[in-house]
């Protein structure tokens, strides 16, 4: 039986291999894992000639150590260097260790449940459009200013640097409030992998503490599971721009920041300086990332002994209490301040030390929005679009890449996520070089591949678990049937996948959505979005206007998001009402046809 | 040492009311015996074995949370352990999983469940004779993920062991091992816990695993568990 079964199916697909489109498909998987290593050589070359002085795009056509001169003469340059690996590492190991926290205190919980319904919303949001509800939570005049202003007997904002502060402390608060959620959702999908109620038992039954088994059993299981998000966390927050643009340090700014001003600057020598900056970023966020792996070799070395030593510890019903209301108050603080942002939007009066504005109307909307329909319009067109390429290219890796090899598997796999491992300023001033040379930059097309290359990996990242998931049987079944792979794929295989290939779009356009520096940098200055309109507004005093920006940066994805749960429903609720017209249909065929003839016959 | 169950009873909560699994279900393990509870599915073998060893707070503990409605006492030796944390009660659990932690060698899973400040020659000392008494002695340094289920589940027992239990519950153990292995480590797990002297109580399918006592759970036709 399984052998006529797999007989027919080798002849039906080599009959559906006679189709152009499927042997051109399979053809094409080849190139894939030259692409990726190609773009990333291109990249790494963007930056490694330029910084040592060869950019003849610009005129310089010969090598030479002058614009690493020109970095190391930098005023503060060490200092920037110090609060970039300050706030970076610091805002980690905070987001790592508030996700432990969450994890130990609230695994199933309601607030476990409640966490993971709230979360993906709070994940949509851009980075800035947060990092602005922060300003306006923490700053002077913001919301706590204005709590504490009767307590503290406050008539004017205090004279307080809340917010780009030269420590990057604000900064490290903004990327907390964004990276815990994306740490959380990665551990949820852990956990449904781990064996955890098991572990627990196993562990409580050899006289562990609730706290020592999620130290010692759990922890040392799912951390591995999690370790590629930190790591993306980690390369993240120490080549943020935006971010650091709307509420880090100024004086002097961070190591990206001053390399995106070099890179702006009419002077082409500063160029240069960027180029060498961006490379010694890079060799920054490597160096950090060696170390924290290296960290995690040498406390699983140095905490065996604490391992297996046998220590039981106490219950400690309170610092479980402690946790969950930590974590708590964390998610409070984060959709309090994208509150205030819709506030702000809506305020035309709103004097300090009012909590609440003391006039709220539509007259900033009806004033400022016609202005951005322009970005808005870029913003939708440039994610929309890079968002199908990076689904259509996802799901063609994921229906061929499993006849490469293994290692070619792993290593495309890795290239696939290297853009999110490197930083985006190095990535793509070294992507920029070449595209100046070439002429390319400031075109629509060059804007939405450069959002493509942050686009894509989060869309095959979401699409893997699913495509993975998936009942072969039923394309075999469809091919035994329809005798085409195309038809097959198309009329059972992405109808049934088609709630997570929405999904994967909506998230493709909730990351353009946030991207600043690939639209920046590609665009050569010509092409505003929402986030890069968004963050020039930061530093001017229109906070209605800031504040508008803001909400239409979380209303994008939000729609989208909620398209992406909508459409499906809704073609599943079509597709049943199709299925319960013809079930009538047959029943009343059935009472009107002559008697059935016996089984046999039929 | 001895094993004391006395009046438990285990209901379902419902929105009208509960479903009795268990009620009055009184029991006395001696040390060393091994009490066989047999039964269909969901008639509470599992729910009172979650009882028994904490994973199910009883109805008088606070913060009582769980779907089960459970009360009845549970002796050790005399000593009531009813409201006692799971980790306090010194209850040994052996399931149909090895569960032995895959991020730490064979010794360290032994390591894992010695008493606290023994000395190292003592700890090096007692994981070589679980060892011995499991022959593995040559398995120290093994990755428990290399080992044959057999051998993965005479390690599971001498870690559970290794952690001075004064009461084992063996929930399935055998029920994924081949006839052949089954044999074996029934025997192993028996005559162990036998020298030990250690009252064990199992629930199992098989009239096969079963040792002396049995305990036969039967579902009435209104749903309530009886027993003989």
């Amino acid at each position: 039986m399984i052998n006529s079964t797999s007989t027919s199916t080798s002849s039906y697909a080599a009959r559906s291999y006679s189709s152009r489109w499927a042997y051109l498909a399979s053809r094409g998987v080849y190139v894939i894992p030259w692409l990726f290593p190609l773009l990333t050589a291109i990249g790494l070359a963007g930056i490694i000639l330029p910084a040592f002085g060869w950019l003849p795009a610009l005129g310089y056509n010969s090598f030479s150590l002058a614009p690493w001169q020109q970095l190391l003469a930098t005023p503060g340059l060490w200092t920037m260097i110090l609060t970039t690996l300050f706030t970076g590492v610091g805002a980690t190991l905070l987001s790592l260790l508030l996700t432990m926290v969450f994890l130990i205190s609230s695994w199933n919980t309601r607030l476990w449940k409640l966490t993971g319904r709230t979360l993906p919303p709070l994940l949509a949001i851009p980075h800035s459009a947060l990092a602005i509800g922060v300003v306006f939570l923490l700053s002077p005049s913001g919301i706590v200013s204005r709590i504490l202003a009767v307590p503290m007997d406050w008539l004017h904002p205090p004279d307080l640097l809340t917010v780009n502060d030269p420590w990057g402390l604000g900064l490290i608060f903004a990327l907390v409030l964004k990276e815990v959620p994306f740490l959380c959702l990665m551990l949820i999908a852990a956990v449904s992998q781990t064996p955890i109620e098991r572990l627990l038992t196993t562990g409580r039954s050899l006289g562990y503490s609730h706290l020592q088994c999620w130290l010692k059993l759990v922890w040392p299981l799912l951390y591995p599971k999690i370790r590629l998000s930190v790591m993306i966390v980690l390369a993240f927050s120490l080549s943020v721009v935006d971010v650091s643009l709307i509420i880090g340090p100024n004086m002097p700014p961070l190591l990206p920041v001053q390399i995106l001003q070099w890179q702006q600057d009419p002077d082409p020598a500063l160029a240069l300086a960027a180029a060498a900056g961006a490379l010694l970023l890079l060799l920054l966020v490597g160096l950090c990332m060696a170390c924290w792996l290296q960290l995690e070799k040498v406390l699983t070395s140095g905490l065996r002994g604490w391992l297996t030593g046998g220590y039981r510890g106490r219950s400690r019903s309170i610092l479980i209490t402690s946790g969950r209301l930590l974590f708590s108050g964390l998610l409070v603080l984060a959709w309090i301040s994208l509150i205030v942002v819709v506030i702000w939007s809506f305020s035309w009066r709103w004097r300090f030390p009012d909590i609440v504005p003391s006039d709220i109307s539509l007259r900033a909307w009806i004033r400022f929005f016609p202005g951005m329909l322009e970005p808005l319009q870029t913003t939708i067109t440039v994610a929309l679009t890079c968002s199908v390429v990076g689904v259509l290219l996802s799901v063609f890796c994921l229906e061929y890449c499993h006849r490469l090899s293994r290692w070619q598997q792993r290593s495309i796999v890795f290239f696939f996520y290297l853009p999110l491992l490197l930083p985006q300023m190095s990535f793509l001033l070294g992507i920029q070089t070449p595209l100046v040379a070439l002429h390319l930059d400031g075109y629509w097309w060059t804007v939405a591949a450069c959002h493509l290359l942050y686009v894509f990996p989060y869309c095959y990242l979401s699409l893997v678990d699913p495509w993975q998931k998936y009942d072969q049987r039923f394309s075999h079944a469809g091919l035994i049937l329809s005798g085409s792979r195309v038809r097959t794929f198309l009329k059972v295989k992405l109808p049934m996948l088609i709630s997570p290939l929405f999904t994967a779009l909506a998230l493709g356009v909730a990351v353009s959505t946030a991207l600043y520096l690939p639209t920046v940098m590609a665009g050569a200055g010509r092409y505003e979005t929402l986030t890069t309109e968004a963050v020039a507004l930061a530093s001017g005093g229109n906070r209605r206007l800031l504040a508008l920006y803001a909400v239409m940066q979380m209303l994008v994805p939000m729609i989208f998001f909620g398209l992406a749960i909508a459409v499906p429903r809704l073609s599943s609720l079509r597709l049943s009402s199709l299925r319960l017209s013809s079930l009538r249909l047959s029943s009343l065929r059935r009472n009107h046809s002559p008697p059935k003839r016996s089984t046999h016959e039929s | 040492m001895s094993l004391e169950l006395n009046t438990i009873r285990l209901a379902i909560r419902l929105s009208e009311g509960e479903h009795i699994l268990l009620d009055n279900f009184s029991l006395t393990v001696a040390s060393g015996e091994i009490v066989s509870i047999m039964g269909p599915s969901g008639c509470g073998k599992s729910t009172l074995l979650a009882y028994l060893c904490g994973a199910l707070a009883p109805e008088t503990a606070s913060g009582s949370s769980s779907e089960i409605n459970a009360s009845g006492t549970i002796s050790i030796d005399g000593c009531d352990v009813t409201n006692m944390a799971m980790e306090k009660r010194k209850i040994g659990l052996l399931f149909q999983d090895d569960l032995l932690f895959p991020h730490m060698n064979v010794e360290e899973n032994l390591a894992f469940a010695l008493p606290y400040r023994l000395s190292k020659n003592e700890r090096h000392h007692r994981i070589s004779e679980a060892l011995a008494a499991a022959g593995l002695s040559g398995y120290k340094k093994s990755d428990p993920r290399r080992l044959s289920g057999g051998q993965r589940a005479r390690i599971s027992l001498m870690r559970t062991l290794l952690a001075e239990p004064r009461a084992l519950l063996l929930d399935e153990p055998f029920s994924k091992l081949d006839s052949r292995l089954r044999t074996q480590i029934r025997d192993f797990v028996f005559t162990t816990i036998r020298e030990r002297n250690i009252p064990a109580l199992m629930v199992t399918h098989d009239r096969q695993d079963c040792s002396e006592r049995i305990i036969e759970l039967h579902r009435s036709e209104a749903g309530e568990t009886t027993y003989d």
